[in-house]
């Protein structure tokens, strides 16, 4: 048996993945599905998951790295894009090229990347063409928005949307390359405090099973009452929130009777698994030096 | 909401990024001492929760629909601190996996999410339920707790955007402000369904708010506020690239109110919906800042207790 | 029930549990489970059955009389022993698989433990081998299919080599390609154990011996062959015959040990 971490995949095929499951815009495999007899647990599909988090099983240069590595390196990059004046276009381009690269050495679908970080957009569009109205308090009307483009202020709008941009994608190239259990392993050894580790490691399970409860509760709520409206219909959200609390509550109750049952002492172990090895500390090395280049010109 | 990578400047979102990590580094250490072992497995659950519940939009007028955030509820369900940290998880989750806001921003998004949130939300939950003890007044104050809370932390995220120079402060202010007011009002509703709920259930679930004011807890936590405050706002005028940072802000907020006389030429076309009055965002500013300063100081003053949990023999 | 000579692994004497509210869950259990026999604790819902499963490895403690088990009397002293040698698996598997992947979840236990990583991996291997999961190590339980994930929760119990399995309603929900699994997966490890269950059917294939729970107290207990084929003590508890039972009932020449 190896020490290594578990990676179930046959390391010999790189892209291929043996564990079955789904990709982009297939739909789910069904099993079928029982009605309650009893109080007991509800039986269900297992929980989709998220676009995202299939990718994490690919297998690929970029998804063997340590997580740690990973995140440092996304976190200095990040970083030289924010901290420095907005990027010329020559090398906007040249860092968009650089991370498409990594993308696809990671054999992750870059078009769902690009779209999926273009969500942060919108928001950071109505900051960004006010912006520039920001700096010297003009006026609001079209001609005092236009001077203020036209008077250099374009480029704080396009430092904003980039930047949001770029670091949105560096994010996301981590999020689609790391397994949750590595990302979370990671974070404990940089010294995020146990509680949230825990709280992050919950959150990534659970919400799964309870984001299927929630969407029966729900699907029984509109199928009594399709027309439901205004003040009628936030309450029954309202109660379909407390529902859930209270199971949840319970739920938890019986997970820590569960840990109890198998010797739970306060803290999660955790096997430690892997060491940052010459791939990490090149990768590392190639993003502080995007950033310094970054920063520089 | 959440603010992305590159918006705020780092005088803005590095004193962000040092006061919530402190706050709730704190915090984390706080829950471990007091909280049992089965209590934090049931927060754990509630954070997976409320992200879910995260899922939930309802409809705002217009067609639009807004998401529910869940800090108030939180805070008034679990109790200030163990809401701060859930809160902190989920959008700290939100930003690592799914990029939606920033790392950088990161600090000031859980400020305002996941620290002021609970904290505006528990605060007004407990001050007006010691004005009145009756059921009426336990689900009008989950309202208002979440009303506030929503308001609360869109003010604040307003107000970091115009300390990076992004926005004029009335204009964002009263954008961010009258959307929240409107997004709030669905926000309350669910809560105060919500703890309505509970109490008809389960109302042992609910982190007591009929404590004793806890003198020492209340001055160390209005210390902490006003320190964080001060890093803040020092470190932000500091670094101010203005030679004198107050005058600065100083000149913000007066052509704020001096906008009106500003607007030339033909009717403006409505950039962003509401701006149609620069003195009434102003004013509407002001009120909000005070109404806010004095929760916290109200807070600060008479205490705020979590919840204590049960220790069940386990 | 009878004790025979054979040790007894897991003994109830007397025990009662109240609720905090008042209500009597247990009202004076008497119950025996001996090494090498299998017990099916039988009732209605709200019987008790649940409550009486916590009892057996000190989650909750009676309110009076004593549980035991292999000879010492459950206490905070002895708590952490016990756990090791009772394995119990819980009805909701989701309650169960709490970690990110199941290999962190099925060496939770021998973590905890204290083994050493080498050992753990071993154990773990073995425990996802023994129940036909070992392809899914590397995966977190919300993306295993329900019976996958109840097969999962019986090998984060197994990998700690318990003495006596406790097992609430491992069938239950389960489509019948998977329950013939389990029902056989179960079968295989021979183990000591003791069955919640409803099913009928997996109480008579499966167990020894049966007992039968209502309101809080056991009515009866003692042999499968006597208890499972009282068709009047049954039906007045809420429970019905298995069908093997009924099956052989309805042809004559084959009789029953009484």
């Amino acid at each position: 048996m190896s020490q290594q971490p578990h990676s179930h995949d046959d390391p010999g095929v790189p892209g291929v993945h043996r564990e079955a499951h789904r990709h982009a815009g297939q739909p789910t495999h069904r099993h079928p599905h029982h009605h309650r007899a009893d109080s007991g647990p509800a039986p269900h599909e297992h929980a989709h998951p998220t676009n995202l988090e299939s990718l994490t099983y690919i297998v690929s240069p970029v998804h063997a790295l340590d997580a740690r590595a990973k995140i440092v390196g996304a976190t200095v990059l990040i970083l030289g894009v924010v901290l420095t004046p907005p990027l010329r276009l020559a090398e906007a381009l040249l860092l968009a090229a650089l991370l498409a690269a990594v993308a696809a050495s990671a054999r992750l679908p870059l078009r769902r990347l690009v779209t999926r970080s273009a969500a942060v957009l919108p928001f950071a569009g109505t900051i960004a063409l006010l912006a520039p109205l920001g700096t010297d308090g003009g006026s609001w009307n079209i001609g005092g928005l236009t001077s203020a483009w036209t008077g250099g202020g374009l480029v704080v709008t396009w430092g904003i949307l980039s930047k949001a941009w770029i670091s949105a994608f560096c994010m996301l190239l981590v999020a689609a390359s790391t397994r949750r259990s590595d990302l979370l392993g990671a974070l404990r050894r940089l010294k995020v405090p146990e509680v949230f580790v825990m709280l992050l490691s919950f959150i990534t399970r659970y919400v799964g099973v309870l984001g299927e409860q929630l969407r029966s509760l729900r699907t029984a709520m509109v199928s009594r009452a399709p027309a439901l409206r205004g003040r009628a219909l936030l309450r029954s959200l309202g109660s379909i929130a407390g529902n859930l609390f209270v199971r949840s509550y319970e739920r938890g109750e019986r997970i820590h009777a569960a840990m109890v049952s198998r010797g739970y002492t306060g803290t999660l172990p955790m096997a430690s698994r892997g060491r940052i090895g010459p791939a990490d500390i090149l990768f590392m090395a190639m993003a502080a030096l995007s950033a310094f280049a970054v920063a520089l010109y | 909401m959440h603010i992305p990578d590159g918006m705020l400047e780092a005088r803005t979102w590095i004193p962000a990024w040092i006061g919530s990590a402190g706050v709730l580094a704190y915090g984390a250490r706080r829950v471990r001492a007091m909280l049992s072992d089965g209590t934090i497995v049931m927060m754990a659950v509630m954070a997976a929760l409320i992200f879910a519940l995260q899922m939930l939009n309802f409809p705002v007028a217009g067609g639009t629909s807004g998401p529910f955030a869940g800090g108030a509820a939180a805070a008034i369900v679990l109790g200030l601190w163990p809401a701060m940290l859930v809160m902190a998880a989920v959008v700290a989750i939100q930003a690592l996996l799914f990029a939606d806001g920033g790392i950088t921003a990161l600090g000031a998004n859980l400020f305002t999410m996941a620290i002021l949130g609970p904290l505006v939300g528990r605060a007004i939950y407990v001050a007006l339920r010691r004005v009145s003890g009756s059921r009426g007044m336990q689900l009008a104050a989950s309202f208002a707790a979440a009303w506030g809370a929503c308001v609360a932390a869109a003010l604040v995220a307003a107000v970091l955007l115009w300390l990076s120079g992004r926005a004029p402060l009335g204009a964002v202010t009263a954008a961010m402000g009258l959307w929240h007011a409107l997004i709030g009002i669905g926000e309350g509703a669910i809560t105060a369904g919500l703890v309505g709920y509970l109490l008809a259930v389960r109302p042992d679930l609910l982190a007591d708010a009929e404590r004793k004011p806890d003198a020492a807890v209340a001055r160390k936590v209005a210390i902490g506020l006003a320190v964080i405050a001060l890093v803040a706002a020092g470190a932000s005028f500091l670094a101010s690239s203005h030679p004198d940072g107050l005058e600065y802000a100083y000149e913000q907020v007066g052509s704020a109110f001096e906008s009106m006389t500003l607007l030339e030429g033909p009717m403006p076309d409505y950039v962003i919906p509401g701006i149609a009055n620069e003195t009434l965002a102003g004013v509407l500013a002001g009120i909000v800042g005070v109404v806010v300063t004095g929760v916290l100081a109200y807070a600060g003053l008479t205490g705020l207790r979590c919840r204590r949990a049960e220790d069940r023999q386990r | 029930m009878e004790a025979g000579t054979t040790p007894a692994l897991i003994e109830l004497r007397g025990v009662t549990h109240r609720y905090p509210d008042g209500t009597e869950a247990l009202r004076g259990i008497d119950l025996t489970v001996a090494e090498g026999r299998s017990l099916a604790l039988l009732g209605p819902n709200g019987a008790g059955k649940s409550t009486l499963l916590l009892h057996l490895n000190g989650i909750l403690r009676p309110t009076s009389g004593s549980v035991s088990v292999d000879g010492a009397e459950v206490t905070p002293a002895t708590v952490r022993e016990v756990r090791q040698k009772v394995g119990l698996v819980f009805q909701d598997p989701d309650d169960q698989l709490f970690m990110t992947t199941l290999y962190e979840d099925v060496a939770f236990g021998p973590l905890n433990g204290g083994a050493a990583p080498a050992e753990v991996d071993r154990l773990v291997h073995e425990a996802l081998h023994e129940v036909g999961l070992a392809d899914a190590a590397s995966r977190p339980g919300h993306h295993l299919s329900f019976g996958q994930r109840k097969r999962a929760a019986l090998a984060t119990v197994l990998v700690m080599e318990p003495r006596v399995l406790v097992l609430d309603e491992p069938t239950a929900n389960l489509d019948p390609r998977s329950r013939r699994q389990m029902v056989s997966l179960l079968a295989s490890l021979g183990a000591t154990a003791l069955v919640a269950t409803h099913d009928m059917d997996v109480a008579w294939d499966l167990c020894t011996d049966a007992a039968v729970i209502d309101d809080g107290m056991i009515v009866a207990s003692g042999p499968k062959e006597r208890i499972l084929t009282d068709a009047a003590l049954l039906e007045a508890h809420g429970l019905e015959m298995p069908w093997a039972v009924r099956a052989a009932l309805a042809d004559p020449p084959v009789t029953i040990a009484p």
